[in-house]
């Protein structure tokens, strides 16, 4: 997320026309869950080992809480995923949709194209390597690769093949983290470089900045971040040379509550937006919902019914105006992990 | 892709700098070759990344049969079941 808010003023290296498949709920289990920043491990009478600094989230992660709490992948429509286990490290999965999906389009009005699609995966999770792949039945590929290549260094891929030629998009990634730093380079396809870093600079507080260079079109920028964080609270805040000032706020109320909130503003079209939102953590379900200054409601519950079953709920509704007054039910159940 | 997309700026670029000599049709050459190692390349990875993660499945520990790949049993207990009835057959 990091990186997509200076890249959201230049036109990003994603397609406009084709919709992108949602990715199924099992995927964000099977990724391994990134490190903790130890925030608050020495008292507040301690002292402060200057030199022993705790290794910081990494870039695009930065505003990682609020994304959990404000951006579920609210749907339309029924959808099933089943993951499969075969071993401890490789998995099949299985997952139908049909719905509508919206088509982003230039008028203010909203267009809805019913789509159904069936999707098979394959997950292969190894503390080393990471490899998933999920193709769709109209021939998009979405391929996922992580390796270890040292304790240190990391490379990831991220690509989505299409049979269309020119809608293909890849991007490469080294990862390279230090004891209190870390620092990332990307390649991707339409000749895009970017590279990031990222310092503790405290034990609370975490500073960074990434610069990219989108060769077809000779667009450039440059954009900083900072992350402040305790036991109960994240703030984060970023600015990009793209126009846009993103900050956001997350409260853990308790162990089972937490409150969040987002700011993001565009100086190119003079967009400004704010959300609200909540995630209770239950121990049978979890509901998350937002409220936006566009006008929009939103909830999303996924509750367990059983061992390994769950139900999805997913509300979105939208009545600022009417031009663009929408409403999306979606339910759904995700069956394995 | 990725590289492929760097490769083809680098070439339009070595392209336009060496104007219309002759000497750019070695870039050409480089260009036309990596264009077409990105094309297959993009064709296999389509085609056979899917196939891949299944054979390093299949061969990783402990490795499953094949039939585990088809079965739509949840978490396989078949064979914990097999297990199971050694156990008693043993006692």
């Amino acid at each position: 997320m990091g990186s997509s808010v200076s890249h959201a003023g230049a036109p990003p290296p994603s397609p406009a026309a084709a919709p992108t498949p949602p990715i199924p709920v099992g995927l964000a289990a099977a990724l391994p869950p990134n490190p903790e920043v130890q925030g608050d491990a020495k008292g507040v009478s301690e002292k402060v080992d200057w030199l022993n600094l705790p290794c910081p989230v990494a870039f695009e992660e930065i505003q990682r809480e609020a994304l959990m709490s404000l951006k579920p992948e609210l749907f339309e429509g029924l959808r099933f995923d089943f993951t499969k286990g075969i071993n401890q490290t490789f998995a099949l999965s299985h997952s139908v949709f049909m719905g509508s999906m919206e088509v982003p389009s230039q008028s203010s009005d909203i267009i809805k194209v019913p789509t159904a699609h069936y999707e098979f995966g394959a997950n292969f999770l190894d503390p080393k390597m990471m490899l998933i792949g999920r193709i769709l039945t109209d021939g998009r590929l979405n391929a996922r690769v992580k390796c270890d290549l040292t304790d240190n260094l990391t490379l990831k891929i991220n690509a989505q093949l299409t049979n269309e030629p020119h809608f293909s998009q890849g991007m490469f990634n080294f990862d390279y983290k230090g004891q209190d730093f870390r620092s990332q380079f990307q390649i991707g396809n339409n000749a895009f470089y970017g590279a990031n870093y990222i310092q503790s600079v405290s034990p609370r507080l975490s500073l960074g900045s990434e610069v990219f260079w989108l060769g077809h079109q000779r667009k450039s920028g440059i954009g900083f971040a900072a992350r402040y964080n305790t036991d109960k609270m994240v703030t984060t805040g970023q600015v990009a040379s793209t126009g846009i000032v993103a900050l956001s706020y997350v409260q853990k109320v308790s162990e089972k509550v937490s409150l969040a909130s987002e700011f993001m503003y565009n100086h190119m079209t003079r967009d400004v937006t704010s959300s609200f939102g909540y995630d209770y953590i239950l121990r049978q379900c979890r509901l998350r919902g937002k409220l936006d200054s566009n006008g929009v409601v939103a909830a999303f519950l996924e509750e367990r019914l059983n061992m390994g079953v769950n139900l999805l709920l997913s509300a979105e509704v939208r009545r600022i105006d009417h031009s663009k007054k929408d409403y999306k039910f979606g339910f759904g159940m995700t069956v394995g992990e | 892709m990725a590289a492929k997309a760097s490769l083809k700026g680098k070439g339009k670029a070595g392209k336009g700098s060496k104007g219309s000599s002759e000497g750019s049709s070695a870039a050409k050459c480089v260009k036309e070759w990596s264009t077409w190692a990105m094309k297959k390349a993009k064709v296999i990875t389509h085609y056979g990344f899917i196939p891949l993660i299944i054979v390093i499945g299949m061969n990783s520990e402990p490795k499953p049969q094949l039939y585990q790949l088809l079965s739509p049993d949840h978490m396989i207990i078949f064979d914990i079941k097999r297990r199971a009835g050694n156990i008693d057959r043993h006692a």
